[in-house]
């Protein structure tokens, strides 16, 4: 089956754009660290060879990659979920430092009708980047979410809440 | 002059800010009843901590080929903790991990 997943990028292309990366990053032109970077560009090139291949079916979403990216819905998403990611940091700074530690851990499931990879991956990574929850499991129902506490939990609401329509507002809410 | 040690205060203010969400991150591993909410204290204090002392020492760094180094580790930083974060629950969840309830006694810290 693996033979059918033809590689994104040659491994040769892939160890040669690590390999510039690291005499950028190193700055030193000397023998020693031009091996050394060659060695470790290579290496990590096969170890992580899985990576450049396609996904074994085509997307069916490629229609969706034809729509871009809004970028001014990107910006704002993006500064808003740096301030997110503080919020949850204070958040879980006060519950863990509060004599009681005032907690009641629960899991609940969201159904996502977010039409793309990629556009669950930024709605899973957003949850657990969020105050009080953390993405456990991702299927093709939904989501498995660990909420800290049940304010957490009904913030998501059954469907991932407003943050799913931020998402949604980022890949184009046309596809939906 | 005046630049520099305005530059080094914001720089000071935010390695505290970062090592007290280090901290935090810590004694919440420390107090936390079991896998999953140790896992809100790594995921969420630690992402906050590190990127508050790197933007820190980017500041002090002087050299603009190290404050881009430390800038790139960020940028690592941010990408990764959540999609490690995320792996560990998941691999917790399959494993077949309880979730902690209210009442039930603490899982001790390092089984597992």
């Amino acid at each position: 089956m693996s033979n059918q997943r033809r590689p994104t990028l040659p491994v040769a292309v892939a160890a040669g754009l690590l390999f510039g990366f690291w005499v950028a990053l190193s700055g030193k032109l000397d023998a020693f660290h031009l091996s050394l970077g060659l060695i470790t560009a290579v290496a990590v090139t096969l170890a992580t060879r899985r990576l450049y291949r396609a996904p074994p079916q085509p997307m069916p979403e490629n229609e969706f990659a034809r729509a871009p990216l809004r970028w001014r819905h990107f910006l704002i998403y993006s500064v808003w979920l740096v301030w997110q990611i503080f919020r949850s940091a204070i958040q879980v700074a006060k519950l863990v430092l509060h004599p009681r530690l005032p907690i009641a851990p629960r899991m609940v499931r969201i159904a996502d009708d977010l039409p793309h990879p990629i556009a669950r991956l930024t709605l899973a990574h957003s949850i657990t980047l969020t105050p009080g929850t953390v993405t456990v499991d991702c299927d093709d129902e939904g989501m498995v979410v660990h909420a800290i506490d049940p304010e957490a939990a009904a913030a998501l609401g059954g469907d991932g809440g407003p943050m799913a329509g931020r998402v949604r507002a980022v890949f184009g809410a046309r596809t939906r | 002059m005046v630049a520099a040690t305005l530059t080094e205060g914001i720089a000071v203010l935010l390695l505290a800010a970062g090592l007290f969400f280090i901290l935090a991150a810590v004694i919440g591993i420390l107090r936390l009843p079991d896998f999953f909410t140790r896992l809100h204290a790594m995921g969420k204090c630690d992402t906050a901590g590190l990127s508050l002392s790197l933007l820190g020492l980017a500041l002090l760094a002087g050299d603009p080929a190290v404050t881009v180094k430390l800038l790139l580790v960020l940028v690592l930083v941010a990408v990764a903790n959540p999609t490690a974060t995320h792996a560990l629950a998941r691999a917790a969840s399959r494993a077949g991990v309880k979730v902690w309830r209210p009442g039930e006694p603490a899982e001790p810290a390092g089984e597992r």
